[in-house]
């Protein structure tokens, strides 16, 4: 397959790299810094009576760093299949030069062709940061 | 009942009210009077032969005897100034506050799968009001199923186990909203231990309050005086995983009960704790010391109670993330190693091998 035929099925391709997987990794973005955000309320929530720490607490926190952790890193490694999605569209638009003129063509002037309803309303900025916990904590 | 939060400050006034209650019958219950005589007395005399008094840093009065009026009043509210602080040192921020927390967590869950069982709410135990998913996300099964739509002319080791990936992150997702409402549910159980230590120092203060206003009455050493404190605190656990059933935190325990494959559900462990339960403590007496130290036993049964509520807690989380360490890589997929493979190849290796082709 090559020329126009292979930039309809290149463009397919490079929604996948550029709208899709930045939109779910911008889901798993949001789920992370929402875990992330619960730290602040932590210190009121397991405070015990005298002013100690509740026994739970420990368990709690690293529970939670856990899963916001693996939020942060999905949404890293989903966008890191984006940017490898992105890069095979390019690597076949350099050996098809009626592909390559077509493609920008249908992409022109921030034109995404081909997107479903549901595609158009995800966000085009680009996902926000995700929040990775260290071992110790910070 | 609704919970009323009262405050550390309200907890050191209610203290300052029971100390100033217990100076005063002892000194207008003859027999209260009599046992106060007596002890400073006795601690008089350990002051002079220098034993430790029962109350702590009392020394002999200078002027006049032990046992007068003037100076036992200084002794009595000497052996009672510390009442205000033992309850205040229960005060704690008002769980209701920690509603941001829930909210956020439910959110989470509600991001990964949309559940009616999170819809309702009530104010008995707090119950999530952010139950739609987190503004501007994608839904991440319907994201797998538009991809898999694009990608329908795509074949090649690369895209197949890319596509397994993403399936893989869907199933994931499954396990994700499990460990959401498990600490949604963990922190629920932990707010209700919080408010039932409020409710239940508060029930102890009161309680104590009402046994010395018994002896407070029209014939001096005639009546004693009975009060019973109901302790809570021992069916917290219990009340959000089963009792309390109310719309938020009965909700996130089923949910979180249905579990999912390979991972038990923190309140499937959880449900082993004890029934509902309340503990009478008895405070009571014929005289002020009595009543203290029922008091003081009903506070003891409460740090005991509290302090096992707790292990309950942790070690149900300590064995849900033993679960989630087990099932770490059905929940956080690892990328697919054949995708590492194109990552840098050029469009003419991308051509000649058989990894990311077009049928």
């Amino acid at each position: 397959m090559q020329g126009w035929q292979f930039a309809a099925e290149l463009s397919q391709l490079r929604i996948v790299g550029r709208v899709d997987l930045p939109a779910l990794s911008s889901t798993f973005a949001a789920m992370n810094r929402a875990v992330a955000g619960t730290a602040a309320g932590e210190t009121a929530a397991f405070q015990a009576p005298g002013g100690g720490t509740a026994a739970s607490q420990a368990a709690w926190a690293a529970l939670r760093d856990d899963f916001q952790n693996v939020l942060g890193t999905t949404s890293l490694n989903i966008l890191d299949a984006g940017v490898t999605v992105e890069h095979v569209v390019d690597a076949y638009l350099a050996t098809d030069e009626a592909a390559r003129t077509s493609l920008e063509a249908a992409w022109a002037n921030g034109q995404t062709p081909s997107l479903q309803e549901a595609e158009e309303k995800f966000a085009q900025n680009p996902p926000p940061t995700v929040v990775i916990k260290n071992d110790d904590g910070a | 009942m609704a919970f009323t939060h009262h405050s550390p400050a309200e907890l050191q006034q209610l203290g300052e009210k029971i100390r100033d209650k217990a100076v005063q019958v002892t000194m207008d219950q003859a027999a209260s009077y009599a046992a106060a005589q007596q002890a400073a007395n006795n601690d008089a005399t350990r002051s002079d032969t220098g034993q430790l008094p029962q109350v702590q840093g009392y020394p002999t009065p200078a002027q006049g005897r032990p046992d007068d009026e003037d100076n036992l009043r200084a002794y009595v509210g000497q052996a009672y100034a510390e009442l205000p602080a033992m309850f205040a040192v229960f005060g704690l921020p008002n769980p209701d506050d920690s509603r941001p927390m829930l909210d956020a967590l439910y959110s989470v869950a509600a991001t990964v799968e949309v559940d009616l069982q999170l819809t309702s709410r009530d104010n008995k135990i707090a119950a999530p009001s952010a139950v739609s998913p987190i503004s501007s996300t994608a839904s991440v099964g319907e994201v797998v199923d538009l991809i898999g739509g694009h990608m329908k002319e795509w074949t090649g080791d690369a895209a197949l186990a890319f596509e397994l990936y993403l399936k893989n992150n869907v199933r994931a997702a499954a396990l994700h909203r499990e460990i959401a409402l498990s600490l949604a549910l963990s922190l629920e159980a932990q707010l209700e231990i919080n408010r039932r230590i409020n409710t239940d120092i508060w029930e102890i203060g009161q309680k104590t309050y009402k046994a010395l206003d018994g002896l407070d009455a029209w014939c001096p050493g005639a009546n004693a005086s009975k009060s019973v404190a109901l302790l809570t605190i021992s069916g917290a656990i219990a009340a959000v995983i089963f009792a309390g059933a109310t719309a938020g935190a009965g909700g996130a325990a089923f949910a979180a009960a249905v579990g999912v494959e390979g991972l038990q559900s923190l309140a499937t462990t959880l449900s082993n704790t004890g029934p509902l339960q309340s503990k009478k403590v008895d405070i009571g007496g014929l005289t002020v010391p009595p009543i203290i130290t029922g008091m003081q036993n009903a506070m003891t049964e409460l740090t005991k109670s509290i302090d096992a509520q707790q292990q309950e807690l942790a070690g149900g989380l300590t064995k849900f993330t033993q679960d989630v360490h087990a099932n770490w890589n059905r929940i956080l997929v690892p990328g697919p190693r054949e995708m590492n493979d194109v990552r840098n190849a050029d469009g003419a290796s991308l051509k000649a091998s058989d990894t990311f082709r077009v049928r």
